[in-house]
């Protein structure tokens, strides 16, 4: 923040203040989404009285593991690509030394962090991975058939901050300072997405499984998996 | 990819459609979307990655050579998400295109919610534009006629009062030459069971009823089917989201139960009308669970064997398979109560893959097979792969607890000329019991 | 009631043993009202009659159906005999037949007597041994006023041909009181009643798939709800009835919306003091009684059955089914005690006991304020208080022998 104020730039903007809002607009929009998800859920009377937590947790693991599901041995490749791409997506924007750099400067907090080189082969699997999705929406003609052009934007979306991300680190094609001035925007533009676009799957996953988890095991004694 | 298909008129869609301008369609359009629908819907539309995991779930989508057009989030595609798209603006050719993609390529079985990695209900999301064409009246001719029966008579088949008791007399007076004193209690006060019937066992199919009055007389249950209206346990009214009359329906077992004061209910092999018995329309009146005991044929055969209270004299040698009825199954997890009763009743089972909760619907289920004649080619081809799953038991008989897969797989038997007999468990236990020597006449 | 013997501790009145030796079978047991009478339907050689107190009927049948004892005390059934229904009533056989006969019904007092019936191809009602002048396509179910001069029926006036949504969907559905038809046909009519004075009747009917109201005497309410139920009449002229509308079910009085919104929300009764009792859903899957518009405070997870009240209005009660056994609940307080079956309870005139007849595990016992009545039983009947209170009569089996039996209150309380 101080920063800003002291020298005025787009690089300074993106780094202060920009970045807060992203932060702010990204846990704001996500309690936000979530409180109405919750009020209409009420709404909906059948929902709640159902709620198990023991076939709630039932479903997430079956989900959340790897090949944990039918579905998933039924998809074996995908499976792979998917988790890849969703573990390399989480770890990098969480455990990479310059994001947690940040933080400590403005908050004194730090955690664990991954090593560079580690970091750099996860975010090119995560580049590579969303190139692998691309194709598949393009050539699979069931996904095809389901694909506009928001879930190329979408994807576009999340893969611009790996991009720029990886190029800056590298310090290819475009000058370092204009590579990451593009990645921490881009980067905000994501994060400031997720909670309004189909990206807020991050954290209705957790909704809609827990709902027909517990249909599925507490009311009608059957699998959902 | 486009959606191509035959041209098929079902009066029941397309001379209604004639009579509705586009204003008492979106005026059903928002109705359903926006007042009746709440987070499930937003939530589920919002969460589709559109990523496919879905699509080969689906008999549809396996029957058609992988058209997308019948994969499951391929169908909310064609509809939800197009009525979102345009929002509300939809033609009367929308509708039509709608109408006979949930009425005749869904059979509302769930199995794709299985393969969804975020749970979506595809069948719950198919079944909002169910109850748009139901607004508008856009349903297909066959299951309207159904569901305007029951609004008055209770019954599917405009049935009168006394066709009903008198029905029941004679079937007892048939069955008193094979059990001595058989009874066919009607209306008795403080039984413990109230037997609720098909609608076509009282009509068409009068051998299933006697065959379970028989079962009942030899397990010596103290029984008793209605002397009134809410005999007939179907609820078609369900198949078109006329919920109106599906809570009327359900509520009127009930009233009856409970008007006889008798502990439980039992009904015979059916799926949607336990469907509606226990979730749809008791959660629609505002119960979270069926007031009292609402026992499906397959528990209530399960418990007569497990207890002890019939015995099976001999056992069928052919070879046998097991038909899953999703309504029961996927719906209820009876898979294991029907595999200890077959294993009873019969010396060779061999199973369909996949099977149990992961089975493939009959493709008649949902009220595909209620949408009437012109729609059986819709069926026939959906159930091309079970068809196949049939044919790759093995199997001579296909035991089918639900009239619907029950006559479903007939018709699938006969078009791609499986050679099974499909049977219920009743005519089969009815069959294969031992009758004791008192009762002989 | 006050000229029924109170004093008689114990009378053995039948020994069904006996009936068991004599007859092939015997089946459909009945008491009557005031207990003095046992009767069954048993097989004799020609067929089929009634043993009543061991005396049989000389008339014999094919089958016995609907029989009842009326609250007279008069023996009735609708009985086929060489392949045709009529009316049986304390072993006199009504001259005229029918091609069916069914829904037999008496009023209060026993002075009337009605049944559907079916002649040819065509369906009415006999009330009194008097055939409706007109007769119908279908006709079901049988309405009777409270001072038995009247029947209705819903009644079918239009035969389009199976399929013909069309028509159908117009509504070939109304409903005849006395043989007369309304003009207006509906989809759907039902949950019929006749006012206290016996003039009007009120039915809710269903114009379209979401159009719902009330016709008094075919005559519909200008207020279109999203469902309804059954209307009663509060009185002659006040009619109210339980709506859905878009925040939930309702009370509607004379089409007006009176009551807060429910889950869910049926059988409305009067209360002796002019209070309105119904049994509501306060949210999904929580039942309880609300008194005009007020719930309960505690609620039932499975059902509520109809709200019946003491004769100063003062007691509410109903039967009640939580987490699965059945029980009673009055004026908001339930029972500490479940049962596998409870019967009909009845509040003695002061209102402050309530009896019933339960059963568990296939024992019968009497039920008073909660507590069981040590004594059990292989049958009962449903209790009834006397009119001051003191002494309570029910009919019994025990060893094989059907008693009446009179028990004072201090006797039951011990
Ligand atoms: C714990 C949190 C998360 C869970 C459980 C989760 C789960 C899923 C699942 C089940 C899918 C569908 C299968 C697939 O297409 O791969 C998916 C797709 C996707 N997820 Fe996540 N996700 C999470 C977090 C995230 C985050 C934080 C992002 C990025 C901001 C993200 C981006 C994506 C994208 C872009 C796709 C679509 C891939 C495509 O278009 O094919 N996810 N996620
Ligand atoms: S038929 Fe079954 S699997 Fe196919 S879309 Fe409908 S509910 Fe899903
Ligand atoms: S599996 Fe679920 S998320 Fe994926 S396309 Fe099908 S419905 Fe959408």
């Amino acid at each position: 923040m101080e920063q800003f104020f002291k020298d005025p730039s787009l690089y300074t903007f993106l780094r202060g203040p920009m970045l807060w809002l992203a932060f702010l607009v990204f846990f704001l929009g996500i309690f936000y989404r979530i409180a109405i998800t919750l009020r209409e859920a009420k709404k909906e009377k059948i929902v709640y009285p159902y709620l198990s937590l023991r076939y709630t947790l039932r479903s997430l693991f079956r989900w959340l593991i790897p090949y944990g599901s039918i579905s998933m041995r039924r998809h074996p490749w995908f499976t792979a690509i998917t988790f890849l791409f969703h573990i390399c997506l989480i770890s990098v924007s969480l455990f990479l030394v310059g994001h947690v750099e940040l933080w400590y400067e403005s908050w004194k907090i730090r955690w664990w962090t991954l090593p560079v080189s580690l970091a750099d082969g996860m975010t090119f699997i995560t580049i590579f991975c969303i190139i692998l999705l691309i194709l598949r929406r393009l050539f699979q003609s069931d996904i095809r058939f389901l694909t506009s052009s928001s879930d190329y934007l979408i994807l576009t979306l999340v893969a611009l901050p790996f991009i720029t991300g990886f190029l800056a680190h590298h310090e290819l094609i475009l000058d370092y300072k204009i590579m990451l001035t593009i990645h921490m925007l881009s980067g905000e533009i994501m994060l400031m997405a997720i909670p309004f676009t189909k990206l807020s799957h991050m954290f209705l996953f957790f909704f809609t499984r827990a709902h027909t988890g517990s249909e599925f095991g507490a009311v009608r004694h059957s699998r959902d998996f | 990819m486009e959606f191509k298909r035959k041209p098929i008129t079902d009066i029941g869609i397309d001379e209604t459609l004639k009579g509705v301008d586009e204003k008492k369609i979106k005026r059903a359009i928002d109705w359903v979307l926006n007042r009746e629908a709440s987070a499930r819907l937003k939530v589920f539309v919002e969460t589709c990655m559109r990523c496919g995991m879905c699509t080969t779930s689906c008999h549809h989508y396996l029957s058609h050579e992988k058209d997308p057009t019948y994969a499951p989030a391929g169908k909310v595609k064609q509809t939800i998400w197009d009525i979102l798209n345009k929002k509300g603006k939809v033609t009367k050719e929308d509708i039509k295109k709608y109408a006979r993609i949930v009425f005749s390529e869904c059979n509302l079985c769930r199995r794709c919610v299985q393969f969804c990695p975020f749970g979506i209900d595809i069948a719950y999301l198919l079944s909002l534009v169910r109850r748009i064409c139901c607004l508008i009246g856009a349903v297909p001719q066959y299951i309207q006629d159904q569901a305007l029966s029951h609004m008055q008579t209770t019954n599917m088949l405009w049935f009168r009062q006394d066709e009903w008791l008198d029905t029941v007399q004679w079937l007892e007076d048939e069955l008193k030459a094979e059990i001595k004193d058989a009874k066919i209690p009607i209306g008795r006060k403080n039984a413990e069971v109230l037997y609720l019937a098909h609608g076509l066992e009282a009509k068409y199919m009068t051998g299933l009823l006697t065959n379970m009055a028989k079962i009942m007389n030899v397990a010596k249950i103290d029984w008793t089917v209605p002397d009134t209206d809410g005999w007939d346990y179907t609820n078609k009214a369900f198949y078109a989201c006329d919920f109106e009359t599906m809570g009327k329906i359900v509520r009127t077992h009930y009233e009856v139960a409970f008007r006889l004061n008798v502990k439980k209910i039992v009904m015979g092999e059916c799926g949607h009308a336990y469907r509606t018995g226990i979730y749809e329309g008791v959660r629609y009146l505002g119960w979270k669970e069926s007031p009292i005991p609402y026992i499906h044929g397959v528990q209530f055969f399960y418990e007569l064997l497990k207890e002890g209270r019939i015995k099976i004299a001999k056992k069928i040698e052919e070879i046998v398979t097991i038909q899953d009825p999703c309504n029961i199954v996927r719906y209820r997890g009876m898979g294991k109560m029907l595999r200890y009763i077959v294993s009873k009743l019969c010396e060779n089972i061999v199973e369909m893959t996949p099977k149990d909760d992961h089975n493939y619907c009959c493709s008649a289920g949902g009220g595909m097979i209620d949408a009437g004649p012109v729609w059986k080619s819709a069926r026939m081809e959906g159930g091309k792969i079970k068809a196949e799953q049939i044919k790759n038991t093995g199997a001579k008989i296909v035991i089918a607890a639900c009239h619907t897969c029950h006559k479903g797989i007939e018709d699938l038997n006969e078009y791609y000329k499986l050679g099974v007999h499909v049977k219920f468990l009743t005519d089969l236990i009815a069959e294969l019991m031992e009758i004791p020597e008192e009762m002989k006449p | 009631m006050t000229s029924w013997d109170w004093d008689t501790k114990e009378k053995v009145i039948s020994n069904l043993k006996e009936w068991k030796e004599k007859f092939n079978s015997s089946e459909e047991i009945l008491v009557s009202p005031d207990f003095e009478k046992i009767v069954a339907i048993v097989k004799v050689q020609e067929g089929k009659t009634f043993c009543i107190n061991g005396e049989t009927w000389n008339n014999t049948f094919e089958r016995i159906c609907f029989p009842q004892i009326t609250p007279l005390g008069s023996v009735i059934c609708l009985a086929l005999r060489n392949y045709e229904w009529t009316l049986a009533k304390d072993d006199t056989v009504m001259e005229e037949t029918f091609d069916y006969a069914w829904n037999l019904k008496t009023d209060k007092e026993s002075k009337s007597i009605a049944f559907n019936i079916k002649k040819g191809d065509s369906y009415g009602v006999c009330l009194d041994g008097k055939i409706w002048d007109t007769l119908f396509f279908d006709a079901r179910d049988l309405i009777l006023s409270d001072d038995g001069k009247h029947a209705a029926s819903y009644v079918r006036v239009e035969n389009p041909p199976l399929l013909d949504i069309f028509s159908f969907k117009k509504g070939v559905w109304t409903i005849a009181a006395d043989g007369n038809p309304w003009d207006k046909n509906f989809i759907s009519i039902y949950g019929a009643c006749f006012s206290p004075d016996n003039k009007k009747i009120a039915a809710s009917v269903r114009l379209s798939q979401q159009e719902f109201t009330v016709a008094i005497d075919g005559k519909t309410w200008d207020e279109i709800f999203l469902n309804a139920w059954e209307p009663i009449f509060l009185d002659n002229d006040n009619v109210a009835v339980p709506v859905k509308r878009e925040k939930g079910w309702t009370l509607a009085i004379n089409g007006k919306v009176s009551w807060p919104y429910f889950t869910q929300l049926w059988h409305q009764r009067v209360s002796p003091d002019g209070r309105i009792a119904a049994v509501v859903a306060t949210e999904f899957g929580k039942w309880t009684v609300a008194l005009d518009g007020n719930p309960w405070k505690e609620t039932f997870s499975h059902c509520v059955l109809p709200p019946f009240f003491s004769a100063d209005g003062k007691k509410i009660g109903a039967v009640i089914r939580n987490r699965n056994t059945w029980s009673v609940a009055i004026n908001g307080k339930p029972w500490d005690r479940g049962f596998d079956r409870i019967w009909s309870p009845q509040l003695s005139p002061d209102g402050n006991y309530c009896i019933a007849k339960a059963e568990k595990e296939g024992t019968y016992f009497l039920v008073l304020n909660g507590k069981i009545v040590k004594e059990t039983f292989d049958m009962l009947w449903e209790p009834k208080f006397s009119p001051d209170g003191d002494k309570i009569l029910f009919g019994c089996i025990k060893n094989g022998k059907y008693i009446r039996k009179v028990l004072s209150l201090s006797e039951v309380l011990k």
